[in-house]
């Protein structure tokens, strides 16, 4: 999924401005005429400055017909899209879940729906899903010790 | 020397022996898988590492990443897939090497190649960076400032062929580098009320994203399995590749230099090193209509090369605490989370950890031989791997290992939200390395930069008064405007054409 350059420029132009605005109460170095806005603001100057040279190169692109948004192959279909979804919403799910559900039931449903996705065989894939998700408890809780949460496994373990 | 002395027990003790074991393992399986990289072998053993000790947890980056640049040849030569960016200049005339039913050779070349290579970027890191590093010892804050300007630029030229683009994802690893309580005056600066970005963006859980799920978001739409061919005589491996190095002698060391001198460059790694070694052994050949069609030559010097670049791309690291590659990269945002911070002090203060570093280069090079020729010999298996469930493991070991850094899901979010963002901007042709070079370089940067202020009181001309910090100055001033005035010559030309035409 290509943007036109000069669209990216003005998301660039747009932030400069908007980080920009956000130093004017960031305190000065006492006894100096600077502080700790003087290097973000460095920054969204190079970010403008970038921003117009997209600006230029993505017109003159637009002007040679070049589209505002170039959908590639993957794009052009909803396959693709989707199993992008899926990926990115069974991470917003984890974020969401995984603290009440708990790490087994939340990363379970999320692999699990993730293969079924990429494979298509049910069976296989939900047992796939349990093996990870029990093999990444043991090394990640077992092993090294981080304190994944039970959630709602916790009454029958402790 | 003594230092040496003391290094030795540190490495050759049967817990870093075995971790350096699994480390190469996994490296060789992450290489061979088309889509895994070594920078992402890399990001995920992080969150293993950061458990361990420095020796060992730094013994398993540096195994899995010499063994990863040379499986990433495996599916190069056999499928025409290369397993990691760096094969990529090659995979090409390997798999033309293949079809005319020799495999064996293409791959024997590349292993012994790799071997050879990493051991003369070892031996040059050997060698310079202890020199560099007492001359380091005398830079002051205008010179930490010029030096990370300059490495930062090259990254910006080095890595892509559009140097807008390069600064943008440079800008972007600066800003993020902001985020959080700044260090001259103790403000919070972009936290929006966060109390976890209070310690700015947590280092590890971004890169996790920027090489994992970015990766992730790019594989999952297509993992149709791949059919491997088999090899024939497995033990035909090394057979013939002594007298293809006794030809090409003078590749294999120009790959090498080249490749070691290449990996010191901040910003570019074995990839891009792999793709001048080629090309310059094109250039210099004898036989230039050969290349393309199954020749060897090529093989030699970009085989040598990446790896060379491997161990390259670890000097000025060592030395000046400035990434060469991405790789390094990640090395240097880890010692830092640990409270290590990579320069010259540490060759005088841990010198055995940095004779650790040495050391372990040299066993993992020598390594690479068993532990590739059992790779090649298995690759047909682990090619067979399904990759539409290699992805789910990658996604949920990362998930886990962005939490367990700070035992925090914000974490994840961080993962999440850079991946995204990672992956937008390598779909858009922004390179992501001067990113994560910004990262961890921003703090350094803006530290150096503000003390030299202050030093300097508030006068630009004080960043040139000392003679390094001059020079380095310069060349640094000069990288930026060359390409302003080649742009305004070729302006000026065009017009002039114009008015005449």
């Amino acid at each position: 999924m290509r943007f036109n350059d000069a669209l990216i420029g003005c998301v660039l132009i747009l932030f400069a401005l908007v980080a920009g605005y956000a130093t004017r109460d960031f305190p000065q170095i006492p006894g100096q005429s600077y502080g700790s806005a003087l290097f973000p603001r460095l920054l969204c100057g190079g970010f403008a400055i970038c921003g117009l040279l997209l600006i230029r190169s993505g017109l003159q692109r637009r002007a040679a017909n070049g589209p505002w948004l170039d959908r590639d192959d993957w794009a052009r279909s909803l396959a693709g899209p989707l199993t992008l979804a899926i990926t990115v919403g069974g991470i917003v799910f984890y974020i969401l879940v995984s603290e009440w559900l708990g790490f087994i039931p939340t990363a379970f449903l999320m692999s699990a729906a993730l293969l079924l996705r990429l494979r298509g065989r049910w069976i296989s894939s939900l047992a796939i899903a349990a093996v990870l998700t029990m093999a990444i408890h043991q090394i990640f809780y077992g092993l090294l010790l981080v304190p994944l949460p039970w959630g709602v496994l916790e009454p029958l373990v402790f | 020397m003594d230092a040496f002395l003391l290094a030795l027990p540190l490495v050759f003790q049967p817990n870093v022996l075995a971790v350096m074991a699994l480390a190469a393992m996994f490296g060789l399986f992450v290489g061979s898988v088309p889509g895994l990289t070594a920078t992402m072998a890399t990001a995920l053993l992080v969150p293993l590492t950061f458990f361990m000790d420095p020796v060992p947890a730094i013994a398993a980056m540096v195994t899995a990443t010499a063994m990863a640049i040379f499986a990433g040849d495996i599916p190069g030569a056999l499928l025409r897939i290369p397993g990691t960016p760096a094969s990529a200049a090659y995979a090409a005339e390997a798999y033309a090497m293949t079809r005319k039913g020799m495999a064996e050779r293409a791959l024997g070349t590349s292993l012994v190649g790799s071997a050879i290579g990493g051991m003369f970027g070892t031996i040059v890191l050997v060698i310079s960076a202890p020199q560099l590093a007492e001359v380091a010892l005398q830079f002051t804050q205008f010179e930490y400032f010029w030096l990370a300007c300059l490495g930062l630029s090259c990254a910006v030229f080095v890595s892509t062929a559009s140097p807008v683009k390069g600064t943008v994802s440079l800008l972007i690893g600066l800003m993020m580098a902001t985020v959080g309580i700044d260090i001259t005056a103790g403000h919070p600066r972009y936290t929006f009320g966060i109390p976890d970005l209070l310690g700015g963006i947590a280092f590890i859980p971004a890169m996790i994203g920027m090489f994992a799920v970015a990766e992730i978001l790019r594989n999952v739409m297509s993992t149709a399995p791949v059919e491997s061919p088999r090899l024939e005589h497995l033990f035909r491996v090394f057979q013939g590749v002594g007298g293809v190095f006794r030809r090409y002698w003078r590749g294999l060391i120009r790959g090498s230099v080249l490749g070691t001198a290449v990996g010191i460059l901040p910003g570019a790694g074995g990839d891009i090193a792999a793709w001048v070694a080629y090309a310059l052994s094109k250039k210099l050949s004898k036989e230039p209509e050969k290349f393309g069609t199954g020749h060897v030559e090529g093989i030699v010097d970009a085989g040598a090369a990446n790896n060379a670049a491997l161990s390259g791309a670890w000097v000025p690291a060592l030395v000046f605490g400035i990434p060469g590659d991405s790789i390094t990269a990640i090395v240097i945002g880890v010692l830092y989370v640990k409270g290590m911070n990579p320069g010259p002090t540490v060759f005088l203060q841990n010198p055995e950890l940095i004779y650790g570093v040495f050391i372990t280069f040299f066993v993992a090079n020598v390594a690479l031989i068993p532990f590739g020729f059992a790779a090649i010999g298995l690759a047909r298996h682990i090619l067979r791997i399904p990759r539409a469930i290699v992805w789910p493991i990658v996604l949920l070991f990362s998930m886990v290992g962005a939490y367990a850094i700070d035992n925090s899901l914000f974490g994840i979010i961080i993962m999440l939200s850079v991946g995204i963002l990672a992956f937008l901007m390598e779909e858009n042709g922004f390179p992501v390395a001067p990113a994560i070079l910004g990262l961890v370089l921003g703090p350094m940067l803006e530290g150096n930069f503000m003390t030299a202020m202050i030093k300097a009181d508030g006068n630009l001309l004080g960043f040139f008064e000392r003679p390094i910090a001059a020079v380095l100055g310069t060349i640094t001033v000069a990288l930026w405007a060359t390409p302003l005035i080649l742009m305004a010559l070729r302006r000026a030309r065009l017009r002039g054409a114009d008015e005449r035409g």
